[in-house]
């Protein structure tokens, strides 16, 4: 760190290059500074200000009422609904519910003008908003817990969309165009793309799991802007100014795209250049973040309070009708995976990715609680029968999960249960669930009898691990085989000599043989580990 | 054609002595015998079938002795800024020119449900902005006097009032467009609290000052008219349901307060002179002369002209040339293809009038925080108005200071305009300053919109007003009601009504 001794003027800029080659250079050498604004779709059956129905996929136009085309003298009216929604992502994300003016909230006007933007202003929440001063918990990229600060949420319009694909003209569409949004502000408190992307995703499965919205990116019912400032670590002279990236298309996208912008920053920064105020966008395809527009030609929005719409005031009463639908939010739901179940924070973020098997995840766990481990019923789970039904393409994992309840017996616990019991191999039950997946309707138990996967009950180890003994005694030769391919230097040894003598064991003890205990065996036996 | 009033006329219909098509057939006369008087910038005179159906099925409730309400069958306008279904709505501007709603506004729609004829829409300042209706395409002609200005906004409402087309008048007040042309045309103009009638479909100016208000030939049928188009709408966030105490039957004890501020250097003689005259009938007849004051009221019109243009330059930015009204071939163009941002310059530099991109200037410069926190002054009027909301209402609750308890007024009494009605060859002429004059004018008016609060126009004396030889117009006064008690100004504006005409 000699180099920042000397005076700007003698660094080089090919010197500077070397330093922020990647992202993880530039992390080294730059505090990273980032913070959100999330707009999602609010998951309501009509608009915020009218009575159209919220569907900006039906047919162009359809959906769209006089308020939402601003014919003259149409005013707002506000969906109730909206407020209940938003009030529960306000509890949600502990926030103060604008407790300083009394529970009041109102709606002000936000002017631009613009072919989506029928009225010539938004209709938004600026000086009273539902919410100011929540956090998020996550588990961030070292597995520990930790918060994000949210500075307010407020409830807002959607635009139309615009179509520019006739001959020199351009269509709207006013579907979309009124639709509430809740619009989600966090302070820059985040410092590592990784914890970016897991904030994002956090949200996204809180916004979700509460039904407040579908908030899926890549339709557009979550959008997602990143604002990305960069500080040299040792050097207080090297800094950018805040550069906002504009609508990313999905968690996926979050990482990259800051770890391109940042590479961008700094490579900027290290030559003595100035990063401006900018928003810009981030191009998947060539991964680089692309000038959208300078920050001095933002417009002057003159907000206005809505003079059409009254002041709301925010009840005792809706604030627990709020709570009881919160009770609890997928961070707290992962902690208790974590704390009382035992699972990994990675397995249980896993649970939370398959939002559709969730609640049959946690009232299995809690039916087989104490009679079988939670690791287990996390293993079939989301690793057998997810891994089998993404294996044969079967995309639908509710219905699949749910074909495995035949006449009020779950195939799937049953066969957990044979297994807790010692009455069926690991190995063999996986073969009963592929079974089910493909289609069987049998239980678990008459599959696996069928396909003799029983245990005998009066066989014991004693005399699994004399059958064993006894083909190792007749096979000298691939036992020799095994030995040698043990002894060589290859780096990846031959699995054949091995899995000759377990299939060997196996013919004879069937059902009572458990392929993983008889590979354990053969391989403490002849190599001693 | 003498005014036989609704009241009366309702009468008539029930005892069957007069017929709905009738009445209506001897509008339409009027109507087409008067349209050198530019009252409506639409009337149905061009299409009378379906009104003379109506009309006729009005007759048959009637005739069965089960009318819909007193306005059945009843001759009524709008101002071009209510939407009225099938019937262009422009809001006298070119920038909505040819512009039909497919839906009424609510005015319309209760009407209409009440069995009322709507004949055709008045002509109006562009927009609502203006005093003395001079901003309209057609300027409407006062029939007293045609050299006198009938005021503004709602200039051809007033018009079409005193002449019979029509036996009463929607408007729109904004700052005094009910009750300024109603002064200048001799009728009585009803300006409601704010959230009474409701605003939805009616074309918007400056959203938290603009009511619908009712013109008409005596209170009675502003009366009739309110009870019919009275109370909530879901489609207005604004719109409330009151309720009142009982109405008074006589003056005996009515508290009467006259604010000291009322009386301004600018007031010539003639309204002292008139003011005296109400006052001392009405402490004839038993009703009791407070003093009071106001003090914020002499700050009311800068308020008043910090916060429309502000609400007005927001509530016209939807006129894009988009969706409806001026559109792009009306529009001409040089290249083929325009952009968005010179597309919706163009249309709003032909569509909007001088007046209205003087205030949308205004308004926006208002808003504005560029440079300056210009916004704070918007803010800051906000809070002022507030301020003056808690003072006018304490005069009608009573105040305890430390002269004592005070106790409340039921209504105030002030003259409803400062000077004399101008002449429309003097403001052509530019001897009267047409905007200053404008403003000026206001002061009577504006301070019941600032804080919402019910205000009645009277005549002093009956006005034949197409057979008039001396040309002149009545003499007029207010009476300012507490927010919310509509009807008991109503009541007490007919009581005092009739006291100062008998005198």
């Amino acid at each position: 760190m000699f180099l920042t001794k000397f005076p700007k003027k003698y660094r080089g800029p090919m010197l500077a290059r070397a330093f922020t080659r990647t992202p993880e250079q530039v992390l080294k050498n730059y505090k990273l500074t980032t913070g959100f604004e999330i707009h999602c779709q609010m998951l309501t059956e009509t608009k915020l200000f009218s009575n159209a129905p919220t569907k900006s996929n039906d047919l162009s136009n359809s959906c769209a009422s006089f308020v939402d085309v601003a014919l003259p003298g149409m005013l707002p009216v506000l969906n109730k609904e909206c407020l209940k929604v938003a009030l529960k992502a306000s509890l949600a994300l502990k926030g103060d519910i604008n407790k300083k003016d009394g529970y009041e909230i109102r709606f002000d006007r936000k002017h631009y003008f613009y072919p989506d933007m029928p009225q010539g202003y938004q209709i938004t929440q600026k000086e009273h908003p539902i919410m100011e001063n929540g956090y998020l918990r996550f588990y961030n990229r070292l597995k520990k817990e930790d918060k994000i600060g949210i500075e307010r949420i407020q409830i807002e319009q959607d635009s139309a969309k615009s179509f520019h694909d006739f001959h020199n003209y351009s269509g709207i569409d006013y579907n979309r165009a009124g639709s509430a949004l809740l619009e989600i502000v966090t302070f820059p408190e985040i410092h590592h793309p990784i914890d970016a992307r897991i904030v994002v995703r956090e949200l996204q499965e809180t916004l979700k799991y509460l039904n407040i919205s579908t908030a899926n990116m890549e339709e557009g019912q979550m959008r997602c802007d990143v604002n990305i400032s960069l500080r040299h670590r040792f050097d207080s002279e090297k800094f950018g100014n805040r550069v906002e990236l504009k609508n990313l298309q999905g968690i996926k996208f979050i990482e990259k795209a800051i770890e391109s912008e940042i590479v961008r920053q700094a490579t900027i920064i290290d030559s003595g250049g100035y990063v401006p105020l900018q928003t810009r966008r981030y191009d998947v395809d060539k991964n680089e973040t692309i000038l959208l527009r300078e920050k001095e030609d933002d417009l002057d929005y003159r907000f206005m309070y809505d003079p059409d719409l009254p002041s709301y005031f925010i009840t005792p009463e809706m604030i627990s009708e709020a709570e009881e639908q919160i009770s609890s939010v997928p961070f707290d739901e992962k902690k208790k995976l974590s704390d009382k179940f035992g699972l990994t924070v990675d397995q249980a973020q896993t649970v939370f990715s398959y939002p559709e098997l969730y609640d049959y995840f946690m009232e299995t766990l809690i039916q087989l609680n104490e009679i079988v481990d939670p690791q287990l019923v996390y293993n079939y789970i989301f690793s057998i029968f997810i891994g089998n039904c993404t294996k044969k393409n079967l995309t639908n994992f509710k219905f699949k999960i749910d074909q495995c309840k035949t006449k009020g017996n779950d195939r799937l616990i049953e066969l957990m249960l044979l297994q807790v019991e010692d009455k069926i191999s690991f190995s063999h039950a996986k073969m009963v669930l592929y079974e089910i997946i493909d289609g069987d309707k049998r239980s678990s138990f008459n599959i696996a009898k069928d396909s003799g996967f029983i245990k005998n009950e009066n066989t014991s180890i004693e005399d699994i691990n004399a059958v064993i003994d006894k083909i190792l005694e007749e096979k000298q030769d691939i036992v020799e085989k095994l030995r040698a391919e043990n002894r060589s230097n290859k780096r990846k040894k031959k699995l054949g000599p091995i899995m000759f003598l377990v299939g060997q064991a196996m013919r004879v003890l069937k059902a009572d043989g458990d392929p993983q205990y008889v590979q354990e065996y053969i391989r403490k036996k002849v190599l001693g580990k | 054609m003498n005014s036989i009033g609704i009241k009366r006329c309702s009468k008539a219909y029930n005892s069957l002595a007069v017929s709905p098509v009738q009445v209506l057939q001897d509008t339409l006369t009027a109507i087409k015998d008067l349209r050198h008087l530019n009252a409506f910038s639409y009337d149905i005179t061009s299409d009378e079938e379906e009104a003379l159906e109506l009309a006729a099925q009005s007759e048959k409730r009637y005739k069965q002795g089960n009318p819909l309400s007193p306005l059945d069958g009843v001759p009524i306008s709008f101002k071009d800024n209510f939407l009225v279904k099938n019937m262009p709505s422009t809001a006298g501007s070119k920038i909505l020119r040819d512009f039909v709603p497919p839906i009424d506004s609510t005015m319309a729609q209760r009407c209409r449900e009440a069995g009322a004829i709507i004949v055709g829409k008045t002509n109006m300042d562009e927009f609502g902005m203006g005093s003395f209706t001079l901003y309209s395409e057609k300027v409407p002609v006062n029939p007293i006097n045609e050299d006198l200005v009938v005021g503004g906004s709602s200039g051809g409402a007033a018009v079409a009032t005193a002449t019979n087309q029509g036996m009463a008048a929607f408007g729109t007040d904004t700052g005094g467009s009910v009750t300024f042309p109603a002064n200048c045309c001799s009728v009585y103009g009803f300006k409601p609290s704010y959230g009474r009638l409701s605003r939805h479909g009616v074309i918007l100016y400056s959203s938290s000052n603009d009511s619908p208000g009712i013109l008409a030939q005596n209170i009675d049928d502003i009366s009739s008219i309110f009870q019919v188009v009275d109370g909530e709408d879901i489609k207005d966030s604004n719109s409330l349901s009151f309720t009142e105490p009982e109405l008074r039957t006589s003056l005996k004890g009515v508290r009467v307060g006259i604010a000291e501020e009322f009386n301004i250097e600018e007031l010539p003689q003639e309204r002292i002179d008139e003011q005296r005259k109400v006052i001392d009938i009405l402490q004839d007849h038993g009703a009791e002369i407070v003093e009071v004051s106001i003090p914020l009221l002499k700050q009311i019109l800068p308020i008043y002209y910090t916060i429309i243009p502000a609400e007005a330059a927001s509530n016209l930015s939807r006129y894009d040339g988009l969706k409806y009204g001026l559109q792009h071939s009306t529009v001409s163009s040089k290249d083929s293809k325009v952009d968005y941002q010179e597309y919706i310059q163009r249309i709003r530099t032909e569509g909007f009038g001088i007046n209205v991109k003087r205030r949308i200037a205004l308004g926006n410069f208002v808003l504005s925080t560029q440079d300056v926190d210009f916004n704070e002054m918007y803010i800051k009027a906000q809070k002022v108005r507030r301020l003056f909301c808690e003072q006018y209402n304490d005069i009608f609750e009573g105040i305890e200071s430390s002269k004592g308890l005070q106790k409340g007024v039921d209504i105030l009494l002030s003259p409803n305009a400062v000077g004399d009605i101008p002449k429309v060859s003097s403001i052509r002429s530019g001897e009267i300053d047409a905007i200053i004059g404008e403003y000026s004018q206001d002061y009577y008016t504006v301070p019941s919109n600032v804080c919402g609060a019910p205000a009645l126009c009277l005549p002093m004396a009956d006005v034949d007003h197409l057979s008039q030889s001396e040309k002149k117009p009545a003499a007029m006064y207010k009476l300012w009601g507490k927010y919310g008690m509509d009807r008991s100004l109503l009541q007490i504006g007919k009581l005092i009504d009739k006291i100062v005409k008998n005198s």
